[in-house]
């Protein structure tokens, strides 16, 4: 009887090696998202990955013709675990910079935003200047954080693990503001239950900020495949239909 | 109290129990001590000698009965048993001296915090003791350095710093080596041939028969004979009296 | 009865003095894998900035403000938990069962949930009904837990102190407290102390995970730096490398303690 079971199991696992084997002989690619960022990454009710940047890939896998294995990874993690290749892209909001791209290579450019600057409603500023003094957050490593460290208006940078918690610390009074991507910020402004109402985006950045899918140094043929996709997922109008879906109006 | 007490008693035990989980350990136990009258206990171990010694300052709880010092019933609440010790000096079989106090620490520590002496009136007074101990030369050494021999003299200094009435020995030689008992005995002897009241619990016979008044012999917690020295150890009448005094001498 | 007791008090002292001589061999096995630890450490520390300033240098050096944060957080932390510790210690041992009671549900329920669900609950489940900063969350949250860990030290501890010690303190006179003052605590700190700054190492490690409540720690530098450069191996090899030595300097200070407190039996041997 035990030999039996034993046997099964083996056969079992062999069958599950073999599966992934084919699986990645039919080019499936690891995508790592930091699903604290809506809309554009988020888990969906039965804890999956979901957002427009992960809706985005998919349709440009489709294009492309391979599949994606969604993971959802933590954000100051994940592009240690790109290098190292334990994920092949990363779809995740991430602004293309100069410093990033000294370290991976980069998609062109899928969505573009500017950052925002939150703020308790019934409070305003007119400037980054105004935030001298004042408890900033934002997610850590991220472009929020960098912008209000690089205008060195002398405030005081906290910097969280996730985006949403920063948002908790302001409505609780913790912080005097947060800076994030603008529709996230949106998000939590108009659209979230439990924030909404109680903070608005008081200032909204000049310069613009582009998001890509990261990939490896080196990997141009996997950018080359992501680029004409992109343009083809643009041209059939699906990139219309996931704004509307995602970012309302 | 039914009793009418000589002013002259200074122990009074009167229908002591005492049990160790349903174990009875002291059996009706009565015994009256009188002011400079020396009392040796002895018996087989197990016999209940050392608990009935360590109930009369109450290091022992006593389930039923009473014990009286100076005439103050030492379970009553109302009468401060720490004020009672005070009086009541006590020696250890395991010398129990503060490993790290000095030895002259160790003797002038109680009469500094309890009996409010200054350093010098306390200090004078211990180098006093250890000289009668014998042991003044070892005044700023640690218990360690001593053998068992002298580590007993100074606990008996210790308890004789607080100028007590009433001295409990708790088979002081039974953890010596035997050419230290002869030292520890002679300064008890000493201190019997002052006066002090005693009550002893020993396996040292022939201390029992040079300086006892009376000797109690107890076994399974109960007091089997009482009398001079000289006439229980020549003519004993209890049986296992005469068993515990054909097997020990 | 009271003869059985006396022998196993009798046993107690014979192995606390066994307790005392183990440090011996063991401190000078220590001190050796002690000194090539820190060797190792330092010189790797010091090859890595001058064999390549950049990025090594450029780490150390955005590291000051997170150490000072660090070790804020340990000390403060070391000022609360210590005397919950021994409160809670003296309580698990309290004849009053009441009390008792109390002191092992507090180490019962503190010790059976992870330090970082307790940093979690402080700073954001709690915020729901006070708010305070998060090095104060910090604060808390790390004194409660090693309140519970010392408590246990603490009372092992005290129990460690042969009875006889407490009967002849008693037999002099003094009360519970006095006993507690005088005879027993002076004794039970040197076998509490070396647990005791073990924990408070553990604890400076432990401060490490503060960095989720956004204190800009040693640990939160590091992420902060990484997530600029993408240095991951080189800032975490020198973060590694300075919380080792300051745990390796902060060891060298607890056994250089429990040294002087062993005073009292050291010529015996």
């Amino acid at each position: 009887m035990m030999k039996g079971f034993f046997a099964k199991i083996a056969i079992a696992l062999i069958a599950v090696f073999c599966f992934q084997i084919n699986a990645s002989a039919a080019e499936k690619y690891v995508v790592a998202s930091d699903c604290t960022w809506p809309p554009f990454e988020l888990l969906d009710a039965k804890k999956q990955p979901t957002g427009y940047s992960i809706d985005f890939l998919r349709a440009v896998a489709k294009e492309a013709g391979f599949t994606v294995d969604n993971r959802n990874v933590a954000w100051d993690g994940i592009f240690g675990g790109v290098a190292t290749g334990k994920y092949d892209i990363v779809a995740s909001s991430t602004t293309i910079t100069p410093e990033r791209q000294k370290q991976f290579d980069f998609s062109d450019p899928y969505f573009e935003i500017v950052q925002a600057v939150i703020l308790p409603t019934g409070k305003t500023i007119k400037s980054l200047a105004e935030l001298k003094g004042l408890r900033v957050g934002g997610q850590i490593a991220t472009t929020g954080i960098f912008v209000v460290r690089d205008a060195n208006v002398g405030a005081q940078l906290k910097e969280y693990d996730d985006v949403g918690l920063a948002i908790q610390d302001l409505i609780g009074g913790r912080l005097d503001a947060v800076v994030c991507d603008d529709p996230v910020a949106k998000y939590y402004a108009n659209k979230k239950k439990d924030s909404m109402g109680k903070i608005h985006i008081a200032l909204q950045t000049q310069d613009k900020e582009y998001f890509g899918f990261t990939v490896k140094k080196g990997r141009r043929d996997l950018v080359e495949k992501l680029n004409k996709s992109i343009k083809l997922v643009r041209e059939k109008g699906i990139e219309a239909a996931l704004i509307k879906k995602w970012m309302g109006e | 109290m039914t009793e009418n007490l000589d002013n002259k008693t200074v122990i009074s035990m009167r229908g002591v129990w005492k049990y160790f989980d349903s174990l009875p350990a002291l059996q009706d136990v009565n015994l009256d001590v009188s002011a400079k009258e020396r009392v040796v206990i002895i018996g087989p171990s197990g016999s209940g000698k050392s608990t009935a010694l360590r109930s009369i300052n109450r290091l022992e709880e006593i389930d039923k009965g009473t014990i009286l010092v100076n005439g103050l019933d030492i379970m009553d609440k109302s009468n401060n048993i720490n004020l009672i010790r005070h009086k009541v000096g006590m020696v250890f079989q395991q010398f129990n001296l503060f490993p790290h106090k000095t030895v002259l620490q160790n003797v002038t520590l109680a009469p500094i915090k309890l009996l409010k002496l200054t350093r010098d009136e306390a200090e004078e007074r211990a180098f006093g003791l250890l000289k009668k101990v014998g042991i003044s030369e070892k005044a700023n050494v640690y218990p360690s350095m001593l053998s068992g021999g002298q580590q007993q003299r100074v606990a008996i200094a210790r308890a004789l710093a607080m100028q007590p009435e009433i001295m409990l020995f708790d088979e002081p030689t039974s953890a010596l080596d035997p050419e230290m008992v002869g030292e520890v005995l002679n300064v008890m002897i000493a201190l019997a041939e002052e006066g002090m009241t005693m009550v002893c619990v020993t396996h040292e016979m022939g201390f029992a028969r040079t300086v006892a008044d009376r000797v109690i012999f107890m076994d399974q917690g109960q007091i089997l004979e009482a009398g001079e020295p000289d006439l229980l150890f020549d003519n004993p009448r209890h049986p296992r009296l005469k068993f515990f005094l054909n097997h020990i001498l | 009865m009271a003869e059985t007791e006396e022998k196993q008090s009798a046993g107690n002292i014979v192995m606390v003095t066994e307790g005392g001589a183990i440090p011996n061999p063991h401190e000078f096995h220590l001190i050796n894998a002690w000194s090539i630890s820190l060797t190792l450490a330092l010189t790797s520390l010091f090859a890595l900035c001058i064999i390549w300033p950049e990025p090594y240098l450029r780490i150390l050096f955005y590291l000051p403000d997170g150490i000072v944060v660090t070790f804020q957080i340990t000390l403060l932390s070391i000022c609360f938990a210590v005397p919950i510790g021994f409160i809670t210690g003296i309580g698990r041992i309290s004849q009053n069962r009441c009390i008792k009671l109390i002191a092992s549900t507090y180490v019962e329920i503190i010790r059976g949930i992870p330090l970082l669900v307790q940093l979690f609950y402080i700073y954001y489940a709690l915020s729901r009904f006070f708010q305070v900063s998060g090095i104060a969350s910090a604060v808390t949250a790390i004194s409660i837990c090693y309140g519970a860990y010392m408590g246990e030290v603490f009372r092992a501890g005290i129990a460690a102190i042969p009875r006889g010690q407490t009967e002849a303190s008693r037999s002099l006179g003094f009360n519970r407290f006095q006993t507690m003052a005088y005879v027993i605590l002076p004794q039970a700190m040197r076998t509490i102390l070396p647990p005791v700054g073990n924990e408070c190492i553990a604890m400076l490690k432990d401060t490490a995970l503060v960095s989720i409540m956004a204190v800009p720690d040693i640990m939160q530098r590091a992420r902060s730096f990484v997530g600029t450069t993408y240095l991951y191996f080189e800032t975490y090899t020198v973060i590694a490398l300075v919380y080792l030595v300051i745990t390796l300097l902060l060891s060298k200070a607890v056994s250089i303690m429990e040294a002087k407190l062993n005073y009292y039996d050291r010529k015996s041997r």
